[in-house]
């Protein structure tokens, strides 16, 4: 029982997750996050590449 | 009538190891390659701008490299949470695009993005989709005298948990308070030096200040300054580092290996040692380079699930995958412990 138990959580719960996860990435694109990673990926990181 | 069939010599385990490091090198090389094609970026020593920026890709791969065609997912996280001082109200950025609400305090794209990977396969991206556990792999190889390869260390596994700390004080905290500062990337990531500032300052000190697309000018190695100094020796360390022992930035410092690290007991893909077939012989805890025991913690937070393991056990009792494998109920319940 306890083995069976394990199992179906086994897959349910990184199912779960992959559901909220899914609903977190379009929240992020429905709220305008995703232009935020787009205008910091686009305009040269003067912090990445060591200058500041 | 007798038929000779000749049997297919059987493969020793040291070939096997060595066909799984090959494929692995090849799987880790082309999706570096792929995800870095830009190749506009290397000739006229600019940066891809393009909407696929928009979209994180799995590794630590900086998106100041001139052929990054994504975005990194820890410089993300620190991009979405720099923003929440902002001001409200509707603002344009460097694109042009308009964003109406600019305040975030929590990153559910960026998020989001890393619990389906995390959820999928947790660390495997780490063994096979990294570049810059790539570039580690790689310099390991440079040969050194044995004595010289330090497999572990006294303290090793306190400082294992470094990673953590810097995931919360660099990547969350201080962005979250310190506006338009993304900590890590600016006083710690070695890979953005290394992939992205290196190549342009370079170029720009050869070819001149031509790199006009980027819109920054900043591609002279007359820019650098005491943070230029600074991230060079974390660099340099780096690098030596990596020669010496395997994967020290992916073991002790990497935020995003720390984040995978916590799906890796409930990850979809995962690995499992049946006992009934395992002879605690220890060839699979030799053969691990990240110091996991895989008998005792078959899914610990530090495997980076680079097979090498599987292919070193003479019993074939490691099972790695998706679907349904075998698992040892007294391994599995052990999954917690760190290493
Ligand atoms: S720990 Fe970080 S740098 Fe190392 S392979 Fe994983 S994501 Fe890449
Ligand atoms: S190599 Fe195989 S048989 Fe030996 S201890 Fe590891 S899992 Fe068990
Ligand atoms: S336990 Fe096995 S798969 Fe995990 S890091 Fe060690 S050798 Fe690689």
């Amino acid at each position: 029982m306890k083995t069976l138990l394990n199992t179906k959580l086994r897959y349910i719960l990184p199912i779960a997750l992959i559901v909220i996860a899914v609903g977190f990435i379009a929240y992020g694109v429905f709220d305008k996050e995703i232009y935020a990673v787009l205008s910091k990926a686009t305009a040269l990181c003067r912090e990445c590449v060591g200058i500041g | 009538m007798e038929t000779a069939v000749k049997q297919k010599p059987k493969k020793t385990i040291m070939q096997v190891r060595k066909a799984v490091e090959r494929r692995r090198l090849a799987i880790q090389a082309a999706f570096s390659i792929i995800t870095n094609s830009y190749i506009v970026g290397f000739i006229r020593g600019t940066i891809y701008k393009g909407p696929l920026k928009q979209i994180c890709v799995p590794g630590m791969n900086c998106y100041s490299c001139p052929g990054a065609l994504g975005a990194c997912p820890i410089g993300s996280l620190q991009a979405v949470f720099n923003q929440s001082d902002w001001s409200k109200g509707a603002w344009t950025d460097a694109n042009g695009y308009t964003v109406t609400k600019p305040l975030y305090y929590f990153s559910f794209y960026v998020v989001g993005f890393l619990m389906l990977i995390g959820a999928l396969c947790g660390r495997l991206v780490c063994a096979f989709l990294c570049p810059f556990g790539l570039i580690q792999d790689l310099l390991y190889k440079i040969p050194l005298p044995k004595k010289l390869k330090i497999k572990s260390f006294k303290h090793d596994k306190p400082f294992r948990y470094l990673k953590y700390v810097l995931l919360v004080v660099f990547v969350i905290v201080l962005p979250l308070f310190y506006e338009a500062n993304p900590f890590f990337c600016k006083y710690i990531c070695p890979s953005g030096m290394l992939l992205g500032g290196i190549p342009l300052m370079t170029y720009g000190s050869v070819f001149g200040n031509i790199a006009a697309g980027t819109g920054t000018g900043i591609t002279s190695w007359a820019e650098a300054g005491g943070l230029t100094v600074l991230k060079l020796c974390i660099l340099a360390a780096t690098i030596i580092l990596s020669i010496i022992t395997y994967r020290p930035f992916c073991k002790y410092v990497c935020p995003l290996g720390a984040i995978y690290s916590f799906f890796n007991r409930i990850s979809l893909y995962r690995y499992s040692v049946d006992e009934s077939k395992c002879t605690n012989c220890g060839a699979c805890r030799h053969a691990c380079r990240m110091g996991v025991d895989i008998t005792k913690t078959p899914n610990s937070p530090e495997c980076i699930r680079c097979g090498d393991c599987k292919a070193a056990c003479p019993h074939h009792a490691i099972c790695a995958g998706f679907g349904k494998i075998k698992t040892s109920s007294a391994a599995d319940a052990n999954t917690g412990d760190a290493a």
